[in-house]
């Protein structure tokens, strides 16, 4: 979850994990920006669609997104809903409009990101591993990837939908060992069929704790910065819970001594 | 979906369930109370916009569209608070009008997820249908109050069950990929 997050804050930036129109919207100005031979970029407006059975169609840059909801608080208002999945193609530059930007454009470099993204992440893992390290912002371990920037470099750049398969094989050649492809549908299954006691301790709903507990944390450092834009935030118990509606799972695994 | 909104959208049905009867057995009185609910309910709407708008979405790109839906809707608002002092046939046909629109967005919506392959999109675009007959039957019997009243407490019963299958609907595992 924390690696997850990390990785997100990158690739999401500029949106926020919260339903808001004013926040996460975006209008018709939206383009792709392509490197061509000569290095330089040219644009290519983008077109949005709302057809989730349609993949993505990178030749003419049409991608999915969420539709338009002048409800603040609607679900299609949520991060990056709106960018469709353009913050998560390693790929892609683009420029846009931010609902909060004031009619400045915005340019986004996702190959750039997502290799500082890595570095910061294999940097984070390294503080894992040593008890006596902290965790510093704005550091990277740029030395201990060096040797296989290309590669990475290569995976980042390559203009496809998915590049879980590249992932893989990268991994593989890394560690030595195969990786098991993800199957949603076994963890899903395993939730869905798992008793209400039980399903804390299931894959997923271990990864939803996490989540709520993430959620927690930050909602708190928000509403500790004065804004209550995400909300107030309670103690409830000496725990930092936002609502008993929302957390009351949370509630009854700090009560039980479980930590977040 | 919360336990909230089931709880809101059961009071939706219930509230629709006695409309439609007030609205068979004193059809003036029951006509000009929904068009109030209404009017009062736009008019609330309107001025949310408008606290909306000063508060949060002047800053945002394109965020006067939200301004201009405020001023929308207190037109329809004040619009309807005229319709309310006509007759009571002018009132029964412009809430069968109304009822007839949402069918037609309810068809335009259904077909738009029938084009995206989602689910139940017949059943909603049946419904849809079911509203726009409603109101086209009702043309035949404009000038009887009863028939009008009858009609209208239909369709109310229509939006009740509808509210009540939203109240129960099982909550669904949705994986955002």
């Amino acid at each position: 979850m924390a690696m997850h997050i990390l990785a997100d804050t990158w690739a999401h930036s500029n949106f926020a994990g919260t339903p808001s129109l004013v926040i996460n919207n975006i209008n018709f100005h939206f383009y792709e920006l392509l490197s061509q031979d000569d290095g330089s970029l040219t644009e290519r407006p983008i077109r949005f669609t709302h057809n989730p059975g349609a993949p993505d169609n990178l030749e003419e840059s049409i991608y999915l997104n969420t539709m338009f909801q002048t409800s603040e608080y609607s679900i299609m208002n949520l991060g990056h809903g709106r960018a469709g999945h353009l913050p998560d193609y390693s790929f892609i530059r683009y420029k846009y409009l931010p609902a909060w930007g004031k009619y400045e454009e915005l340019i986004k470099d996702n190959p750039s990101d997502y290799w500082n993204a890595f570095c910061q992440l294999v940097y984070a893992l390294k503080t894992l591993k040593d008890p006596s390290a902290e965790f510093e912002l704005n550091k990277y371990e740029e030395e201990a990837c060096e040797p296989y920037k290309e590669e990475i470099q290569k995976i980042l750049n390559t203009r496809q939908i998915s590049s879980v398969e590249d992932w893989k094989q990268f991994g593989a050649k890394l560690t030595g060992q195969a990786l098991e492809d993800f199957d949603v549908k076994k963890y899903a299954a395993e939730y869905m069929m798992a008793v209400r006691e039980e399903k804390p301790n299931t894959f997923l709903g271990r990864f939803f704790v996490a989540a709520m507990a993430q959620k927690n944390m930050v909602t708190r450092k928000i509403y500790e910065s004065g804004s209550t834009l995400a909300g107030i935030s309670l103690k409830i118990n000496g725990s930092d819970i936002q609502t008993i509606d929302d957390f009351i799972g949370l509630l009854g695994m700090n009560r039980k001594g479980g930590s977040e | 979906m919360s336990f909230t909104k089931r709880i809101l959208y059961m009071l939706y049905g219930y509230a629709n369930i006695a409309a439609s009867m007030l609205v068979i057995t004193l059809p003036e009185e029951a006509s000009q109370m929904i068009i109030f609910v209404l009017t009062v309910s736009l008019f609330v709407r309107s001025i949310q916009s408008f606290i909306y708008y000063f508060n949060y979405a002047c800053y945002m790109v394109g965020g006067v569209r939200i301004l201009f839906r405020g001023i929308l809707l207190l037109d329809f608002a004040i619009f309807l608070n005229f319709v309310e002092k006509t007759s009571t046939i002018i009132s029964l046909g412009y809430l069968i009008a109304v009822f007839c629109m949402e069918g037609v967005l309810e068809i335009i919506h259904a077909l738009d997820a029938g084009r995206f392959q989602a689910k139940g999109w017949k059943l909603d675009f049946a419904l849809g249908l079911m509203k726009v007959i409603y109101a086209v039957v009702s043309l035949f019997y404009i000038n009887s109050l009863k028939t009008l009243s009858i009609l209208y407490a239909v369709a109310l019963l229509n939006s009740a069950w509808r509210k009540f299958a939203m109240a129960f609907q099982k909550p669904k595992l949705t994986a955002i990929q």
